[in-house]
Order: structure tokens, then sequence, then C-alpha cells
């Protein structure tokens, strides 16, 4: 029997008040008798025995064992339960080779082996594929979450768009490296025009899909398409976006811890599940921020700039490969990949500082193992602790404890009654 | 205030009970006596002496017997009520004095008012005999001296009892007294036996003493003696004191019984009337 509410047992403390309280409500009174013949007459016949246990006491003493072994909330057969949901981005990009010869998926399945096996308590780890972004009831109460969205996994979809949530509201734009234009977005079930650029401000709806827009997967909640992507993005104290589930996804309990595992590209996903904290696990990346960071599908580069920063251009396609203007110390293959890696040396660069071209690039190819970045305050390695064991199963005895107290109380109630009415 | 207008109420009820009764029976309210020649009562025959007033002889005795006899009479022997009230400390408690003094002055004047001398006595004090219902305050004044408390000791009440009259007739002893000390109870109804005709005991017991209070516990202190006891009033105790109330009432009741004396249980609260009826009956 495991107790949930040990504290509860402090609340045996009253047994010695009670006895206290029994002994001075049962306190010799003072009588004078005319005389005491017929009370030794009892003695000596025997009559005056050692006084039995008060079954009053023992109804009271039941009581408040009753209560408190209900109030310490009892389970027969549960077991403590860390149940992890690890979201883990099945796009393309976890399939970019490193340094050690391991993909980022790899690397990530072997650090949600290593977590698993090294709690003491049991810990599920559940493992949902992640590609999409659907923003779904991830809401910082009181703080906003600025979402960019991934790719699809196909990395067609370059869509970005910049979904703020503002409290319980949803902030977003849809924007398009053209001129301003209009497009049609679907909020939940409504649909209306929205213009480029501008700011739209909803009831916070699961999703909102820009109907214009094709070449995505339809559960982006803010897809945009364009000629050419545009990636908006904000710092903020935390750099989290808004946590992106796909729906469909198994959802989330309001208990349930989250380990995001991602490709971050300056996406953390929302450090909030349904109001509970999550970790994100970053095989790739930091958290980092994309700063008018413009870049083209690759298969319209061919000679041209395939990534510009900043008016320049950091990486162009020739002869077949991505030159990233840095050295590249391992070959990509697919779109993906190349996605990934572009993406990765831009990061690197912006992050330490440096201009595109100056050679990180490797360092942030080789990215170590993944690591686990804490968005539940501050953008900050993990620590590894885990939200805290959860009971789960086995068979609750507070409430037949309950009704025992309840039970005991009435007959003493009963008792008083019958008492004074005697 | 022992005799107070209450009790004055109901002794004057009892005065009219009692004067109905000796109108049926007709009288002046004295005790019916015969008078016969100047004497009050005819006491026998005795030979005739020399001397003897002639109007005394018993001719048709003289007729029977061809012998001269004179009759004697004798002069009326005046009966006398003995009332021992028992005042110790344990009569003090549940209102048991108060309704022994009653009972005892209701039952002195009913002896008074009967043409019988009246007196009472106590362990630490006794009166004289008083005579004629005229004097029944003075009756009220020694009952109401009578120093209370201490041990009950009737075997010394009774012997502080005024001595009985020469002449007088047996008369009769009333005890009045919970009757706690059994073997001082017995030598006195055996002394009273030997001077009174007629003994009664009024059994004075409160209900709440034959009876365990509904405390859980107690720290008994006996009124007499001081003697102290702690009980723990389990139901066991309470019914084993039931049985030994009832007990302690039989044996007083064969006590007396077996010293020839009536016992009448009696309870203070109960109708003075009443009592005084039951104990004359």
């Amino acid at each position: 029997m495991t107790l949930l509410v040990p504290a509860a047992l402090l609340g045996l403390a009253l047994l010695p008040l009670l006895w206290l309280l029994h002994r001075w409500r049962n306190r010799p009174r003072d009588t004078v008798w005319p005389s005491l013949l017929l009370w030794t007459r009892i003695a000596e016949g025997g009559g005056e025995r050692r006084r039995r246990i008060d079954l009053v006491l023992l109804l009271e003493i039941a009581a408040i064992l009753a209560l408190v072994l209900a109030a310490s909330a009892p389970v027969l057969g549960s077991r403590q339960v860390v149940r992890v949901l690890v979201h883990v981005d099945h796009g393309a990009h976890m399939e970019a080779r490193r340094r050690q010869g391991r993909t980022a998926m790899s690397a990530t399945r072997a650090e949600i082996d290593r977590l698993r096996r090294a709690r003491g308590e049991t810990v599920e780890v559940v493992e949902i594929p992640w590609r999409g972004a659907v923003a779904e009831g991830l809401i910082a109460t009181g703080r906003d979450i600025l979402g960019g969205f991934g790719y699809a996994a196909q990395g067609v979809n370059h869509g970005i768009g910049a979904v703020r949530v503002r409290g319980d509201r949803l902030w977003f734009t849809v924007e398009t490296d053209g001129s301003p234009r209009d497009v049609t977005v679907r909020i939940g079930s409504n649909e209306r025009k929205v213009r480029t650029g501008t700011g739209v401000e909803v009831d916070f709806s699961p999703k909102v899909e820009v109907l214009d827009a094709d070449n995505y997967d339809g559960d982006d909640v803010v897809v945009l398409r364009r000629a050419r992507p545009v990636a908006r993005a904000e710092t903020g104290s935390t750099i989290v976006n808004a946590a992106l589930f796909r729906a469909g996804l198994r959802a989330v309990s309001g208990t349930d811890p989250v380990l995001i595992v991602q490709r971050a590209r300056g996406d953390i996903v929302a450090d909030i599940v349904h109001g509970r904290d999550c970790v994100a696990l970053d095989p790739l990346f930091e958290g980092l921020v994309l700063d008018d960071c413009h870049w083209r599908d690759v298969r319209e580069c061919a000679g041209t700039p395939a990534l510009t920063w900043r008016g320049r251009a950091i990486a162009s396609f020739r002869d077949g490969r991505l030159e990233l203007g840095m050295p590249v110390e391992r070959a990509w293959d697919g779109h993906g990949t190349l996605a990934v890696l572009v993406e990765r040396a831009l990061h690197a660069a912006i992050r330490t500082g440096l201009a595109p071209g100056e050679a990180l690039v490797g360092d942030a190819i080789a990215t170590p193992a993944p690591r686990f970045v804490d968005t539940r305050g501050v953008d900050r390695p993990w620590d590894g602790t885990l939200p805290p064991a959860v009971r789960e199963g086995g068979l609750s005895l507070r409430a037949p404890l309950a009704l025992l107290a309840a039970a005991i109380i009435a007959v003493r109630l009963l008792f008083l009654i019958f008492r004074r009415a005697r | 205030m022992i005799f107070d207008d209450d009790f004055r109420r109901r002794l004057e009820v009892l005065k009219r009970l009692v004067a109905r009764a000796l109108a049926g029976r007709g009288g002046s309210g004295r005790s019916p006596v015969r008078e016969r020649g100047g004497r009050i009562e005819f006491g026998g025959h005795r030979a005739y002496s020399p001397g003897d007033d002639v109007r005394g002889i018993d001719w048709n005795a003289y007729a029977r017997l061809e012998a001269l006899v004179v009759k004697e009479f004798e002069a009326p022997r005046e009966a006398e009520l003995l009332l021992v009230v028992d005042r110790s400390a344990s009569m003090q408690l549940l209102r048991k004095d108060r309704t022994a003094l009653q009972l005892a002055a209701a039952l002195g004047w009913l002896g008074l008012a009967a043409g019988a001398r009246v007196a009472c006595t106590a362990r630490s004090g006794s009166s004289a005999w008083i005579s004629g219902a005229e004097r029944f305050a003075e009756l009220l004044a020694a009952l109401e001296r009578m120093p209370a408390g201490g041990t009950a000791d009737l075997v010394e009440a009774v012997r502080r009892g005024p001595p009985r009259g020469a002449g007088a007739a047996a008369g009769t002893a009333i005890v009045i007294s919970d009757l706690y000390e059994a073997e001082p109870a017995a030598r006195a109804l055996a002394a009273l036996r030997r001077r009174a005709a007629t003994v009664v005991v009024a059994h004075l017991l409160s209900d709440e003493e034959l009876t365990a209070p509904a405390a859980p516990a107690l720290a008994l202190r006996d009124a007499e003696t001081g003697a102290q006891r702690r009980v723990v009033l389990s139901a066991t105790v309470r019914a084993s004191f039931a049985r030994e109330a009832a007990s302690f009432l039989s044996e007083r009741a064969s006590l007396a019984a077996a010293h020839g004396a009536q016992l009448q249980r009696v309870t203070p609260g109960e109708d003075l009337i009443a009592t005084v009826e039951r104990l004359i009956a």
C-alpha cells in the first residue's frame, strides 16, 4: 500500500489530545455521600472491577484513525510513473549526418534510451512523431509565445509564418516577400481574408490555415506559400515558439511532462503544455534566433544564392554542391540535409556573432550529443530533472476509509444522543 | 426554616383529620376513660381490711363468695410517645433532616392531641416529657434545638431519652433514621422494645442515595466518617449498587422485624399526611 499524502499521518497527533480529553471528561466528581456502606459492599463483592475500555473512546480513536488514513490517500497496487512524452521531429533534417557518423535521429534515440535507463523510477518515454506545426492549446499564461514553424518533412513546404499567442488569443501574420496581398485564412472553422504582413488577432484556435497556400500538408497552423519563404522570429526572454503538434497526435494531458525533440531552427517549442512545463531536446541546435533570414528552395538556386542573410549570400549551389562559404566537413544528401546544414551554419554564425562565412560551421555541424534545453523559464540547459512521478493504477482506499469514518462518527453521535436522553 | 408555613398548613390538615376521626368516636379529644366510683379504672378486688371504706365493699361478690371484698380503682396511666430522631451527618443530606424533623413534629402533635405525653431525643440531646396540645410549640423548639451532625448513635439517643413515668402506660417509640449502622440500630431497637409496647421505624432514605449517579466516576466522601473512595461507574458497578441498595432495604426491614418493630420506608418529598398515616396505621 502506498500513501499519496503521507503528511496526513500527522493527524495521528490528535490521539494524545483525544486521550487527554477523555481523561478530563471522565474525571471523578467530588461527591459527599451519606454513607459509603453500599459502595464498600460493592467493592467487597467484586462488583467494582477494573474498568473496561470505554467503548466511546474506542469509537473516537477509530474515527480519527479512519479519517487520518483516508486523508493520507492510501492506494493499493499502484505504480509510480514518470511519463515523458518525447516529441521527435521526424523531418528529413533529422537524418543529417554528424561528425560521429550518426544522424540526428539516431543521436536522439540514443538520448532517449539513456533517459529511459538513467531514472530509477518507471519512466515511460512515448515517442511522438512530430512533423508539423499545429499550435494546440499551448498557451503560457500571461506569456507570449512566438512561434515559427518548421517545414514539413518533405522539405517542400517553406511556408513560414509567425504566430504569437497573447494570453488566450492568437496573433499572427501571414508573411510574403512580395507585395502585400490578401490571403484567405481559415481560423478554426471560419474563413476570412487577411492582409499579408498585417497582424491578426483572433480567439485561440487550434488551427489557422492559409488557404491560399498550397504545398503544405494542411496541418500547419499558418502556412504561407510563397516563392521565397520568409522566416520571422523574435527573441524574447525565453526563446520559445508555439508548441506544435500535429492534429491527431495523442492528446497531451495536463499532467504529462513533455520532452520536445526537434531540430530547432529558432523554433523552440513552447514550454507549456496545457500549463505544464516541457523540455526541449534539441539534437542539433540550442534555441536560436533567426533574423531576417531568407532562403530559397535549393531547387531554385542553380547558381544563384541559395541562402542570403541580410542581403549577403552565404550559400550557393555550384555544381550540385552547396557552398556555404565556409568550410564544410561533411557531405550532405537530399534537400533536408542541405537545409539542415545551411541552417546550422547560419545559426551558428549568428549565435556566435560571427558573420556568415566564418569558420564555425564545422563546429555547428558537429554538434555534440543532443542537448536538452529547458524552456520552462529561461533558456538554459536542462538539468536532467523530470517532473515528479505520478501514481497511476491501483485501488484507492480513500473513499472507503472516509465512509468508514463517517459511519463511526454517526455511531458515536448516536451514543451521545442516547446518553443524554437517558 | 423547618417548620415553615407549608408544614403548618399540612399540620392543620392533620388536625382536621384527627378531629373528624375523634368526633366520630365521641369524646373531647382526650382518650376515652371509664369512670367508676370516683376513680377512673377498676383495678380488681382485695380482702376487706378493718378501716377500709365500707362503701367500697362489693356486696355482689360477698353474696357469691360469702367473703368481704372491696373494689380497687386505679388512677389513669398517661401514654407516652418517644420520638427518636437521627440527626447525624448522613441525615443532613438530600433533605432527610428536614423530613425527619417535620415528621417527628407531626407525630408529636398527634400524640399530644391524643392525650399522650411526648418527648424527643437524639444522640446529642433530648427533651422532657411534654403533655397537652397547647404545649406543641415546646416540642417544636425541642426538636430544633437538638444538635445536628456527627455520627449516628441511636443507642445513645435512646439512652438520653427521658425516663418512663411511674405508672405510665407502655407507650410507643418512633425511630426516624436512615439506619446505615446495623449493629447500633439493633441495640437501640432492643432497648426501645424494653420500654415501649410499640416500636415503629421510619426508615428515611432519599431515592438519590439508593441510585448510582450518572457521572462516569466519583470521588466519594462519607458524610459521617470522612472516609474517601474513588469509584468508576461502569454499567456493572451501577447494577451492583442497585442490588446492594435493595439488599440493604431488605436487611433493615428484617432487622426491625427481628426486634418486634414495624418498619416503614419514608422518602423525602412524600406527602407528610400520607407518611403519618402509614406510620400510625
